[in-house]
């Protein structure tokens, strides 16, 4: 039988054990004893290095941070995205996903499959189609109808406007990776970005520049039908084989007015930046 | 304007949107303390409320937050980053933490640097009281402490005026009176601005009580002073009196009737309650008038 | 979770997710721990990463403490085998035993000798590589192959030396 007398590693002990210059007797059995004794383990606190532990305890927390985030958050990290940043684009992110966003994956998916063939009236219709994506995108991101915190961030120092802008940015990055991904895909068009670039950045500039007046869904709505009703109406009567050719937008002229009109629709967003700080829209006071 | 010193300060401000004017030339001055704005639905109190909370522009009136206009971006940034607000229908992301939602919040107050910032969040999470279901998601928690996790993230950087609209709205009695005691605790440190329409949480924590119906101020003072209105106006008697002003049967079988003596009863000593009625009528249990928030040409 | 609570109750509450528990059963263990790491690898760096992995392994896992026995063990079980582990991925270091002989009153020889059974008491006339052996798999509590990995030697030698210390050690003993 082990006797259990109340000894304790008194201080000395500790103090050479820490210090390592303990013989193996004491070390072994000054180490046996902190296994059961909380006392002498908290005796051991004051003799350690402070700003080591608070060091490690640091690395520890970040650690544990980076655990309890959710796949976005963690995705965002890996690019080298500040935390916080980080935490204001991912939080309500599934809150927010649009079943507009699902329609226009699906539909780009189709057409991708459909435009193996590489005939011209599936790359017609991929061109047309791929813009909605990102504004589709770009608008159920920063919706407030769809954020139910929608009043506690107008009230907040960050500016909304900043707020959605970040949310927008983030969506655009992926969504025209993955529309850059379906266009490497469909033949014909992997060396010609820009006929679909251009019409998605017309088309999200716009939408937000016109967001600060009018209730961005509407215009969303609108400013989707309307690009597809223009690509149907130039080209009726066309031949089958120059759909492309016959669509002004995807002519070098109407290219560059796309361009311009990105440009205008971005300074207009600049100088209206305070659009979102109240409730009732468009209200700058 | 002149400068001012009062926490709260609001001249001839007019706010109407669609055909319906909330508020009607509402001037106001209000100092430290505990302010109750009190009025039945559709009074305007909620208007009112986003204004000083600076969610909401006026269309006319000149309006001073803790000094600072709201109409301009710099005073309208200064007044948010001094001010806590608890809006009329709060919403969550519910399947997050309490801890990671009052967090979110505390990044939108530009508390960007993570370890102040959380220790921030648990220092408001343990003022209200919920320290120790900090984790928990919020779908997980009770009506009363979804509640106190927006009262927290209103606490978020120790903020000089409170903002709180109908915070006790939609609980029990027992989750009122706890509420209650949560309010109270932290009205002692900062100056707060609640609203409700319900007298006994004027009486219980507030120093100043402003009475608003129909987007207008009717009385404005301390709670006893709102009592004292109706001294001599309240009776008691067997039988009700149809030419009362405002009149109900009470538990115990008589009725309290407010208005003119009718023949027979008693004088009765006057509650906040009664002072209110007089001063707002039927309009108390009136539907409300004004649109609901959901129908602002929001995005 | 307050200072006041005990390690199981911390535990409980870090599976329920709360963090600042972690932090209070950081501050309680990281001290001794670190000791006794250092007492096993005198690399600075590689005790700092066990120390870091082993709390990061506890927020992971907290259930997987079953109960039995005391917390501060099942800690230093997950303590030596992420130092072991940081180990592994350096190609060669010098694992330490416990330091030069150091004179000790009698007393507390026997002092010692009582409280742990002689074991340790004995361990002094044991040679360092044996004491090694000794300390990994009867007071750490490895297996023949962590021990193998810690001391940076072969399952097989470690077996053999444990042997040798068998014999030594009754010898002392006896």
């Amino acid at each position: 039988m082990t006797p259990n007398p109340p000894w304790h590693a008194g201080p000395e002990l500790l103090a050479d054990y820490v210090d390592g210059t303990a013989n193996r007797t004491r070390t072994a059995s000054a180490e046996a004893h902190l296994l059961s004794c909380e006392e002498c383990r908290a005796a051991v606190a004051p003799l350690a290095d402070l700003g080591r532990l608070e060091r490690n305890l640091a690395v520890i927390t970040d650690r544990v941070d980076l655990e309890r985030t959710g796949p976005v958050e963690r995705f965002l990290y890996r690019l080298g995205v500040p935390h916080h940043v980080a935490r204001v684009v991912s939080v309500g992110s599934t809150e927010r996903v649009s079943w507009l966003t699902d329609i226009a994956v699906a539909i780009l998916v189709a057409l991708v499959f459909d435009s193996f063939d590489g005939s011209e009236a599936s790359v017609f219709a991929f061109l047309v189609a791929a813009p909605i994506l990102p504004l589709a995108g770009v608008t159920s991101s920063i919706s407030f109808r769809s954020d139910p915190l929608g009043e506690l961030v107008t009230a907040a120092p960050t500016t909304a406007m900043k707020v959605f802008l970040l949310r927008a940015l983030t969506v655009l990055a992926p969504t025209l990776v993955v529309v850059a991904a379906a266009s490497v895909l469909v033949p014909r068009l992997g060396v010609q970005p820009s006929l679909w670039l251009l019409p998605s950045f017309c088309l999200t500039s716009t939408a937000l520049a016109l967001g600060t007046v009018f209730p961005l869904r509407a215009v969303t709505w609108m400013l989707g039908s309307g690009w597809v009703v223009a690509a149907s109406i130039a080209t009726r009567g066309a031949p089958r084989t120059d759909l492309v050719g016959s669509f002004a937008a995807f002519q070098p002229a109407g290219q560059l007015v796309l361009l311009l009109v990105s440009l205008v629709a971005a300074i207009f967003v600049a100088r209206r930046r305070d659009s979102f700080d109240f409730l009732d829209l468009g209200r700058t006071a | 304007m002149t400068t001012t010193t009062a926490t709260v300060d609001l001249r001839q401000v007019i706010k109407t949107y669609g055909s319906t004017r909330a508020l009607q030339g509402v001037s106001l001055q209000l100092g430290t303390g505990v302010t109750g704005l009190l009025g039945p639905n559709g009074a305007g109190k909620t208007t009112l409320l986003r204004i000083v909370a600076t969610v909401l522009a006026a269309d006319s009136g000149e309006v001073r937050v803790l000094g600072e206009d709201p109409t301009e971006s710099e005073g309208r940034l200064s007044i948010r980053r001094r001010l806590g607000y608890f809006p009329q229908e709060p919403g969550y992301y519910a399947s997050l933490s309490a801890f990671d939602f009052v967090d979110y919040l505390a990044v939108l107050k530009e508390m960007t640097d993570r370890r102040v910032r959380h220790d921030e969040v648990r220092r408001v999470l343990s003022e209200v009281g919920l320290a120790d279901v900090a984790h928990k998601r919020i779908k997980a928690l009770s009506g009363g402490m979804k509640r106190r996790v927006i009262v927290a993230q209103a606490l978020l950087g120790d903020p000089d005026l409170l903002v709180l609209d109908e915070p006790a709205a939609g609980l029990d009695p027992e989750q009122r009176l706890r509420f209650r005691e949560t309010v109270s605790a932290i009205a002692e440190r900062h100056t707060v601005l609640l609203s409700t329409h319900m007298t006994e949480d004027v009486a219980a924590l507030c120093q100043h009580v402003v009475v608003m119906n129909g987007g207008q101020v009717l009385s404005e003072g301390t709670p006893d002073a709102l009592v004292e209105t109706a001294r001599g106006r309240v009776w008691v008697s067997d039988k009700p009196d149809p030419a009362a002003q405002v009149s109900w049967r009470t538990g115990s079988g008589q009725h309290r009737l407010i208005g003119d003596p009718p023949s027979g009863s008693e004088l009765a000593e006057p509650a906040m309650e009664d002072a209110y009625l007089l001063l707002v009528g039927k309009a108390a249990n009136a539907e409300p008038v004004s649109p609901s928030p959901s129908r602002w040409r929001r995005q | 979770m307050g200072e006041t609570a005990t390690d199981e109750a911390l535990l409980a509450a870090i599976a329920q997710g709360d963090q600042q528990s972690l932090n209070v059963l950081y501050r309680r263990h990281a001290p001794w721990l670190t000791a006794r790491l250092t007492h096993r690898c005198n690399d600075r760096e590689v005790v700092d990463l066990a120390l870091q992995d082993t709390f990061v392994a506890i927020w992971r896992k907290p259930r997987s403490y079953e109960g039995s026995g005391e917390v501060a063990a099942w800690v230093w079980g997950i303590a030596v085998r992420r130092l072991i582990d940081q180990l592994r991925r350096r190609p060669a270091h010098t694992p330490v035993a416990a330091a030069e002989v150091v004179v000790v009153s009698a007393e507390e020889e026997v002092l010692v000798g009582l409280q742990h059974g002689g074991l340790i008491s004995a361990l002094d006339s044991l040679s360092p590589e044996l004491v090694a052996v000794v300390q990994a798999t009867v007071l750490d509590g490895l297996t023949t192959r962590e021990a193998g990995r810690l001391l940076h030697i072969p399952a097989g030698t470690v077996k053999s030396r444990m042997s040798r210390a068998r014999v030594e050690l009754r010898e002392a003993l006896t």
